[in-house]
């Protein structure tokens, strides 16, 4: 290994990591022990001797013919050979590695330990490039600002100034650097996407041809920001410059992400972290073009900046004006409200999900799962989920249809998709289930669950209006729901969806300063911010059932249903007619109404 | 002399702030080694610097080889034939030895790789550098470092070669090794070397220019500067009171210049008495006058 790599390698690791652990991942940071111990291993077996002996200087052979430079490169042959150069210090720089090691948190945190858990749609998914964009941009900013001033840093500027290559060539130079961050970035991108195709396959949804521009600003990003950084090293020598760039930058960005309503934010396009929509239903609406072409032309406006500080001829000045004009119209359009018949396609969406929804129903149960038609994938992925629920409910119980649908209000909407509704955004229909987008194993679970729910007749604080979350502990009903909940899981899964991981772990609980109390114990709903409440015995009952013969619990269930539905019936009933041991009394549980998750 | 062969300055002055640095200064500079000496603050390495394209003059003309360096078109013709060590070179101490040099190399419009490489390695070589020429710089002791900086000079044999205080740092035998490089790798060249060494001026000198608080005081060849000190070097056991100059040599008398005694022992001058001795009366005169 090269002595040069030594300082890359440690900003990558150290900053893997430190992020890992900053970001919540502690597995991810141990990924990175191994490498670090090498790495150290490595440094202390080739750590500098001792005075160096002083080289020789042995008599000068024979001179050669003299070399000549035939013809002397021309400024743009000399910027590429330059730009080479400054690329191969920009990829072994230490500020570069940090932005490096950000990328590789990323891709481990989410690509690997936490792949299973990625459940959204790739329009989503694609959202994200120019977000895990800014830490490596972040970086960049600062290693081609030192790039750019190391002659006046290190002294060599009038050596360099003596030479016959104009200072602009060394600029141009820079600029071409860009395009490291750029293949990392794309790389990334692509290694990223690959392992979310092959390790995440809840993933889903299409990935529409409007969703690209954001997947390209990435990149176009990270070259930004060479060019940012080359700038501000060209006008700007001062070493804490780009630091405060990258502060204003990100301040800038998240104000215009954060702007607007509370969902639709129209400004979000002049943001560099890139238009945003809560809902995939508008995503369609989303200015991606205008916003490629507005951080392309901040880019190119940037590197014009650059250039004037040594050039300023015509082309340069046609060039920035160029890129002005540009940015003025990609703002000015991006912001711009949705163009008409778009805005009402998206209002049909919203208001009238059925006429835009395939259903795939159950063979053996009264259960179907419709979904918009592009999000096939999610359909079947939902029906094979919840698909064994249904089969264990008793055949009195009317159909259900899980129906997705927009889960947002009005605000979430562009001011012109609220002009064409010309109904209310639907609720949850009459033997309806509405869900959204999310696939991932959380959601699935959580899907069983309100089946399951749904076929013992249990209203859902969101289905009647109320505030959430409401406790059924000590009910045998809700004993009954995780059993049916549990149906088509192997034992392990089964048990797993009755027990509570981390009592008082939450985050409510971590403010408070309390914990492990009966609420926290009996929060069983797979995303801890579930509508209902059990009592730690009635989970432990759940799983007693779970663990005894499923023939025998079944016909329990089936024979008696409506007695197994009734609030009043106590969990210690369904117990002893399984001829299992009682659970004990309930604890009472005090409900937090407060952002108890 | 043809003025497309070497280098002329007329009337060059440059001041900074209140200092005068160059107050009129005329010199020629002709093909081969042309020595500047003068004490710290004479102007050697603003001359230096203003032939080198770095520094423009306040007044003053400069042809080099026929071009202006005042015009952009001058500047690149000179720059293009241009070797400079700056007294003070920095480095990119995260650079290898061999990285440094190659970058000097493209900026000196070397844009092909191979005979790019082909030629640092040859001016790395030529300065016994090519064993630890991909050690970093920061590696290098300070002597390695001031060869590295003469390496960069020679890149592509340039025509015109301006080297301030080159043997600065440079051990005796380095200093050697520096004549010789001179003398083959320079040849046809016109070369302008600042010193505190009057002993490399002797050396490898066809040409001195003595420069005294911004003026050319003496220019000529090193032995016409050595015979300014005709007659007025002696030797004697004790220091006499009325020498401008005396020291204890190495033999242990004293050595003495200025007007000699009745009956002293006259001894043949060297270039460092001539340069002494005209830079001693200076001195004198700054302190009569103060």
């Amino acid at each position: 290994m090269s002595r040069r790599l030594v300082p890359v390698l440690s900003a990558v690791l150290a900053t893997a990591f430190f992020g890992g652990l900053a970001f919540g991942s502690p597995a991810s940071s141990l990924v990175f022990v191994g490498p670090i111990v090498a790495l150290l291993a490595w440094v202390a077996v080739h750590r500098r001797r001792p005075a160096r002996e002083e080289a020789g200087w042995a008599a000068p052979a024979p001179a050669p013919a003299r070399p000549v430079l035939a013809v002397p490169g021309t400024p743009r042959q000399v910027a590429a050979a330059l730009g080479r150069a400054e690329s191969h210090e920009l990829a072994f720089s230490a500020w570069f590695g940090v932005g490096l090691g950000f990328l590789v948190v990323i891709f481990v945190t989410f690509a690997v330990i936490y792949a299973d858990d990625n459940g959204q749609v790739w329009v989503e998914m694609v959202g994200m490039s120019p977000w895990f964009a800014h830490p490596l941009a972040g970086m960049t900013i600062v290693a081609a600002h030192r790039a750019a001033t190391r002659p006046a840093r290190d002294g060599t500027g009038e050596l360099f100034e003596s030479c016959p290559t104009e200072p602009v060539v060394r600029t141009l130079a820079l600029l071409r650097t860009a395009a490291v961050p750029v293949g990392v970035f794309t790389a990334f991108l692509v290694a990223y996407s690959v392992a979310l195709y092959l390790g995440s396959p809840a993933i889903h949804g299409p990935l529409p041809f409007h969703a690209l521009p954001v997947l390209a600003a990435g990149p176009v990003l990270v070259a930004g920001a060479v060019f940012l950084g080359v700038a501000l090293g060209s006008w700007v020598r001062f070493a804490l410059a780009p630091v405060v760039a990258v502060v204003a930058v990100g301040f800038f960005a998240l104000r215009l992400a954060a702007a607007g309503d509370p969902g639709w934010n129209g400004s979000s396009a002049l943001s560099t972290f890139g238009p945003q929509a809560d809902s995939p239903v508008v995503a369609g609406l989303l200015p991606t073009w205008w916003y490629l072409l507005w951080v392309t032309a901040l880019g190119l406006g940037v590197a014009v900046v650059a250039l004037l500080r040594f050039r300023r001829d015509r082309p340069v000045w046609l060039t920035g004006a160029t890129a002005v004009a540009v940015g003025v119209a990609a703002a000015l359009l991006g912001t711009a409200p949705p163009g008409g018949g778009e805005a009402q396609r998206v209002a049909d969406l919203v208001a009238y999900p059925t006429e835009h929804q395939a259903c795939d129903r159950s063979a053996g149960a009264p259960l179907r799962v419709c979904t918009y038609r592009p999000y096939r994938d999610l359909r079947q992925r939902v029906l094979a989920a919840v698909d064994p629920v249904g089969r264990a409910l008793p055949s009195t119980v009317r159909p259900m249809t899980i129906r997705q649908g927009f889960g947002g209000d009005e605000t979430d909407l562009p001011s012109r998709v609220r002009r064409l509704l010309r109904t209310e955004i639907p609720e949850q229909g009459e033997g309806e289930i509405k869900i959204e987008y999310a696939g991932d194993g959380a959601a699935l679970q959580e899907y069983r669950l309100r089946v399951a729910f749904a076929g013992l007749g249990l209203r859902l604080p969101a289905d009647t209006g109320d505030e959430g979350p409401m406790s059924i502990a000590g009910q045998a009903r809700g004993v009954v729901a995780l059993w049916l909940a549990a149906r088509g899981l192997d034992l392990e899964e089964a048990l797993h969806l009755a027990t509570v991981e981390n009592p008082g772990d939450s985050d409510e609980n971590l403010v408070r300063g309390g914990g492990n109390d009966a609420f926290e114990r009996g929060l069983a709903w797979p995303n801890m911010c579930g509508p209902v409440v059990w009592s730690p015995q009635d989970l432990e009952a759940a799983r007693a059932l779970m663990r005894a013969p499923e023939a025998k619990v079944a016909a329990v269930v089936e024979r008696n249903f409506v007695r197994w539905s009734d609030p009043t019936t106590a969990t210690d009933e369904l117990l002893g007619e399984l001829g299992l041991p009682s659970a004990g009394a309930s604890e009472t549980v005090v409900i937090r109404t407060e952002a108890h998750c | 002399m043809n003025v497309t062969t070497g280098v002329s300055v007329y009337g060059l002055r440059r001041r900074f702030g209140a200092t005068v640095a160059l107050d009129g200064v005329d010199a020629t500079f002709v093909p081969g080694v042309n020595g500047l000496l003068g004490p710290n603050g004479a102007g050697k390495t603003t001359l230096l610097r203003i032939l080198a394209t770095v520094l423009r003059p306040d007044g003053g003309t400069v042809d080099a080889f026929g071009h202006d360096p005042s015009t952009a078109e001058g500047r690149l013709a000179v720059r293009r034939r241009l070797g400079y060590l700056p007294q003070e070179p920095g480095f990119h101490r995260q650079f290898t030895a061999f990285e440094f040099v190659d970058y000097v190399a493209i900026l000196k419009e070397w844009a092909d790789r191979k005979p790019r490489h082909d030629e640092v390695r040859r001016v790395l070589s030529l300065v016994g550098l090519e064993a630890v020429m991909h050690k970093r710089i920061g590696q290098l002791s300070g002597g390695m470092r001031r060869r590295l900086g003469i390496a960069q000079a020679f890149i592509g044999r340039p025509t015109l070669l301006v080297l301030d205080e080159p043997t600065a740092g440079l051990d005796p035998e380095q200093r050697l090794r520096f004549r010789e490089l001179l003398g083959t790798e320079a040849a046809g060249s016109t070369v302008l070397l600042s010193t505190h060494q009057t002993d490399d001026v002797a050396a490898l000198c066809q040409s001195v220019v003595v420069l005294l608080e911004g003026s050319v005081r003496y220019a000529g060849a090193p032995g016409g500067l050595a015979a300014m000190a005709d007659g007025r070097v002696w030797l004697a056991a004790d220091r006499d009171e009325r020498a401008q100059l005396a020291w204890i040599a190495g033999d242990g008398q004293v050595r003495h210049i200025g007007d000699p005694p009745r009956g002293a022992h006259l001894v043949e001058p060297t270039v460092e008495d001539g340069y002494l001795l005209l830079a001693g009366r200076t001195a004198i005169e700054q302190a009569g006058a103060a």
